[in-house]
């Protein structure tokens, strides 16, 4: 056996256990979830004075058109279960607490299956109307709900370190009385839509492998322990990652196909398509701002030549670091000008969200030490005193674990 | 193989058995990322011989929930002003009369203008439109169920929007779309037509039931 060989195996070897024993990029996840939840939880408040326009039973897609349309394409949504004006009311609150819960990452394994039937509900409720944002918004809520994407900047992660970090599951301390009851309640309302046969049998099928999950994880936490949860957790991490790379190529693919089908345009060729959209009327919150960017053609030629560049070389720019967060940089400024010149605030805000799989794990970590210096003023130095013991606590268990709370991820810097 | 070169990222402690299971894991997942980006590619790049060749398949996978379209802005970037117009045939006391012309997209430009956070209503006459495009024949005839929907969508959103202008009862109406080209840019050499051009649709009647909340009666 050479020694290339054997340097081979041995970094296979441990590529495999590092996907196996942690979960990687847990604060890229983390911001994703953040910028995901916030986009959407904006976007239903902003609409809250034209929800019945645009989704209610009454408004010109009519629960019976929506209905038909349903019926057609087989997409799911909550909305079409009753067709009276209190369920719709009660749906739309449930889409924006869901939305709330995910964002501050309160139990966010169930939050994440409680935001995607928001965004699914919504969302598919009318089609017509959802632009590029909803569908990138629409794909992300599907892919949380396999990512680990509560163990930074979360409600759960600061009620894990008071409580002295996961190790070893929650053996010898308070069972969870509350999550139990919360997916009971869940199962109930399942089992009901589906009595009441507005839940097809595919969706009934994996909300059920969705509460198998957590019941043998509870089990496991509970009163295993030991082997049993060590796999459980490895598999968790395993479908985390599988997730986490899932989305990396999923935005990849955005942008390169953005760019694919730019190049075939001639306006994109002859670097003047970027002023075309800023005399469109519907896309002119400010004319004499879109007049004075769209005056020379110098650079119209730039940001269009520019935004195929990027689009086109992002997916290789991921090889190299530095040159990675400088196209990211670019991407993210850029859709901060659609934003405000094209007035797509959602769209934008929801493209962003997903950039954010590749923002630099140095970068988080700071902002994670600065978040926490303002959150231990804010609280006083008494509880600080106690929490600086949980964090020692903390960084104790930490040595003997397997990975719950995982290895901070720099493999997604490396890329 | 010479024992000590035997890969070392097994779980020392794990039992051969947790070992298997959370190798055939490993598996699964491998090959479900493998097989789920690789259908999303081939569903979202340009059509090609082997998205052609197995088209229901990759559709089958990705409907309803994976849909995606990336192509935006894109191959040509938004280049013409479109707005829908909408006239009703009134009952009144003189007998059937029609209505002027509305213009209903003025109604999404003015919500436009100044505001940092544009509503998604006014993707429902832009959008709508260009569904309506894609599900229709030359004839104005509706080629797929979606076609219908989205005629009876369009004449409720026209009938929300124009019934506060009209007085009497609305019997039909009628929507058209007036396209004009964007002015091509000062400093290019090119330059277009100020002409706008007008797709007129047949009537449709209109029953007790096409109007939405939130339209006079």
């Amino acid at each position: 056996m050479t020694e290339t060989q054997r340097s081979w195996d041995a970094a296979l070897a441990m590529g495999y256990e590092r996907i196996t024993r942690s979960a990687l990029g847990t604060y890229q996840t983390a911001v994703v979830r953040i910028g995901v939840a916030g986009t959407w939880l904006g976007f239903l408040l902003r609409e809250w004075p034209n929800r019945h326009e645009l989704y209610g039973p009454e408004g010109p897609l009519s629960s019976d058109l929506a209905a038909q349309r349903v019926e057609d394409n087989g997409a799911f949504t909550v909305l079409l279960w009753s067709d009276s004006a209190w369920w719709f009311e009660l749906s739309y609150v449930f889409a924006i607490l869901a939305s709330l819960m995910l964002l501050l990452g309160w139990r966010t394994r169930t939050a994440s299956v409680l935001f995607m039937i928001g965004v699914l509900s919504v969302q598919n409720r009318n089609g017509f109307i959802s632009d590029g944002g909803d569908n990138v918004l629409h794909l992300m809520a599907i892919y949380l709900v396999f990512v680990r994407c509560g163990e930074r900047f979360s409600l759960d992660a600061m009620f894990r370190r008071r409580a002295g970090g996961s190790a070893g599951g929650r053996r010898g301390r308070r069972p969870d009385v509350a999550g139990v009851l919360l997916w009971s309640v869940l199962a109930l309302a399942a089992l009901t839509a589906w009595a009441f046969g507005v839940l097809g049998g595919g969706w009934l099928l994996v909300f059920a492998g969705l509460l198998a999950v957590h019941a043998v994880w509870w089990i496991v936490d509970r009163f295993t322990g030991g082997e049993p949860r060590a796999v459980c957790d490895m598999t968790t991490n395993l479908v985390h990652n599988g997730a986490v790379l899932v989305i990396i190529v999923q935005v990849c693919l955005l942008y390169a196909t953005a760019g694919w089908f730019k190049v075939q345009g001639s306006r994109w060729q002859d670097g003047t398509a970027a002023y075309y959209p800023l005399q469109v009327d519907v896309f002119t919150p400010w004319p004499a701002l879109s007049d004075a960017v769209s005056a020379y053609g110098l650079p119209i030629l730039l940001m269009t030549y520019g935004t195929v560049i990027v689009q086109v070389a992002f997916p290789f720019t991921l090889f190299n670091r530095p040159i990675k967060n400088v196209v990211l940089a670019c991407l993210i400024a850029e859709h901060i000008g659609i934003a405000i010149l094209l007035g797509l605030p959602f769209f934008s805000l929801a493209i962003i969200s997903a950039d954010l799989i590749f923002l630099p794990t140095t970068l988080l970590r700071r902002v994670e030490a600065k978040v926490g210096g303002w959150s231990a003023r804010w609280r006083g130095p008494a509880r600080r005193r106690a929490e600086s013991e949980a964090d020692a606590d903390d960084a104790e268990a930490a040595g003997d674990r397997t990975s719950d709370t995982a290895t901070p991820a720099e493999s997604l810097d490396r890329v | 193989m010479e024992p000590e070169s035997q890969p070392t990222g097994e779980p020392a402690g794990l039992s051969r058995r947790a070992r298997a299971v959370v190798a055939a894991v490993a598996g699964a997942v491998a090959t479900a990322v493998l097989v789920h980006t690789g259908i999303v590619f081939f569903y979202i790049a340009p059509s090609n011989v082997v998205s052609e060749k197995y088209a229901t398949e990759i559709y089958d996978y990705m409907a309803p929930e994976l849909l995606q379209n990336w192509a935006l802005f894109a191959p040509e970037p938004l280049h013409v002003n479109r707005s829908l117009h909408a006239r009703a045939r009134v009952k009144t006391d003189e007998g059937t009369v029609n209505s002027e012309w509305i213009d209903l997209t003025a109604i999404d430009v003015a919500g436009t203008r100044g505001n940092l956070l544009p509503s998604h209503t006014r993707n429902q006459l832009r959008k709508g439109w260009r569904t309506f495009t894609n599900t229709h024949n030359a004839d104005h005839e509706a080629t797929s169920m979606t076609g219908l929907i989205i005629e009876s969508y369009l004449k409720r959103v026209a009938l929300m929007r124009m019934s506060h202008h009209i007085d009497g009862e609305i019997t039909e109406v009628q929507l058209r779309s007036a396209t004009s080209y964007v002015p091509e840019p000062a400093w290019s050499d090119r330059s277009t037509t100020d002409d706008v051009s007008y797709t007129v649709l047949p009537w449709w009647p209109v029953s007790e039931h096409d109007f939405p909340e939130g339209s006079r009666r």
